[in-house]
């Protein structure tokens, strides 16, 4: 029963909710209006010729360059930097292209004669390094720090190390 | 164009999804006032943002215009939107800051020594009182169902609830309202 009576409205609710909205009704407002239409062109997403002509607002051409324009500006940068990374020798290394260099044969040790052909130095899609060159280098680079930081002799160097003079009294500094 | 009864809403509405700007721009002008006037009280803070509140859920509505189900007044969709673009920006202060504001008026509930001054004050911050108290869902529910008029199908829609969790909210809202309500000055008239 008290279920029941609850769920009835109390006498006059209704009425005085409405009135008390009614009070602070707010009137139309040309310039909140104005301010909404302004806003609109720049907004516009639907695709047509509708809209073909209508002017973009600063806020508009704010976004559309972050969400368009600076992410490409951003790719394309990068892409020029690692670009220009990968493929530009040291300029103190760097031969005359098409010259004929002497180096040291690794291998022998001998005196060679070689040349960079012209389009080997070309900047281009050739020369732009795969991932694998990349993971390779970036190996090499760390193997070589390792190898300067912790100064590892190799095996025939230790072979001849003298460890009793490196102990005896002499070797004291 | 004249265009004034509440069955244009749909075809305005189609004209506005094409890109009729015009057509938009009615329908704002329409709306304007009982969005304005549901939101500031749903703020229940400054203007300005309140404001704001209600430019961005215009933009929405129109950035949108092509979703819009015509099988239900326009305005139960806009109200809607306002409601989810409130939320969206208010969501981490609002309870807070509504009962900063409110403070005054819940602290004199139910005292005894309340005076006629005070209680004329309660009667015209009705609404005010309410949005303290309530919970959003709840003060939403009893601005569409006594303010706009909303059946309780329209209402279950800007909430996005079912009609039976509706009819529920509405009966809380009544139940937690009903004592203030009764303090109020002229509550017999």
């Amino acid at each position: 029963m008290n279920r029941r009576r609850n769920r009835r409205e109390p006498d006059g609710f209704a009425d005085r909710l409405r009135r008390e909205a009614s009070r602070e009704r707010p009137r139309f407002s040309l310039a909140l209006h104005e301010r909404i239409l302004e806003r609109l062109p720049g907004d516009v997403v639907i695709p047509g010729e509708a809209h073909a002509g209508a002017t973009r607002s600063v806020a508009a051409r704010r976004r559309a360059w972050q969400e368009v324009g600076l992410p490409v500006g951003l790719a394309a940068l990068a892409a020029v930097v690692i670009a220009g990374f990968a493929t530009r020798p040291d300029p103190a290394d760097e031969p005359p292209r098409g010259a004929v260099v002497a180096s040291i044969d690794p291998a022998g040790g001998d005196a060679v004669a070689g040349g960079v052909p012209p389009e080997a130095s070309e900047l281009g899609i050739d020369t732009v390094p795969t991932f694998d060159d990349l993971e390779a280098g970036v190996r090499e680079g760390v193997s070589t720090l390792a190898a300067t930081l912790l100064d590892v002799p190799e095996w025939r160097m230790l072979a001849d190390f003298d460890a009793a003079g490196f102990l005896g009294p002499d070797a004291a500094p | 164009m004249a265009l004034d009864s509440q069955s244009d809403d749909a075809m305005l509405a189609r004209r506005a999804a094409g890109g009729c700007a015009a057509s938009f721009s009615e329908l704002a002008r329409r709306y304007q006032v009982p969005v304005v006037h549901y939101v500031r009280h749903l703020a229940g803070r400054g203007r300005a943002d309140a404001d704001d509140v209600v430019q961005d859920a215009f933009l929405r509505a129109w950035r949108h215009i092509a979703a819009y189900d015509s099988r239900f007044a326009f305005s139960t969709w806009l109200f809607t939107i306002a409601r989810r673009t409130w939320l969206n920006q208010t969501r981490a202060t609002r309870r807070r800051r509504v009962r900063e504001e409110a403070v005054a008026v819940a602290e004199t509930r139910g005292s005894e020594a309340v005076t006629a001054a005070i209680a004329t004050e309660r009667a015209t911050r009705l609404w005010q009182v309410a949005r303290a108290e309530l919970s959003e869902r709840e003060f939403t529910t009893l601005w569409m169902r006594y303010v706009e008029d909303k059946p309780l199908a329209e209402i279950a829609l800007v909430l996005d609830k079912p009609v039976a969790t509706v009819k529920v909210i509405l009966f809380r809202a009544r139940r937690r309202l009903e004592p203030f309500v009764r303090d109020l000055a002229g509550w017999s008239e």
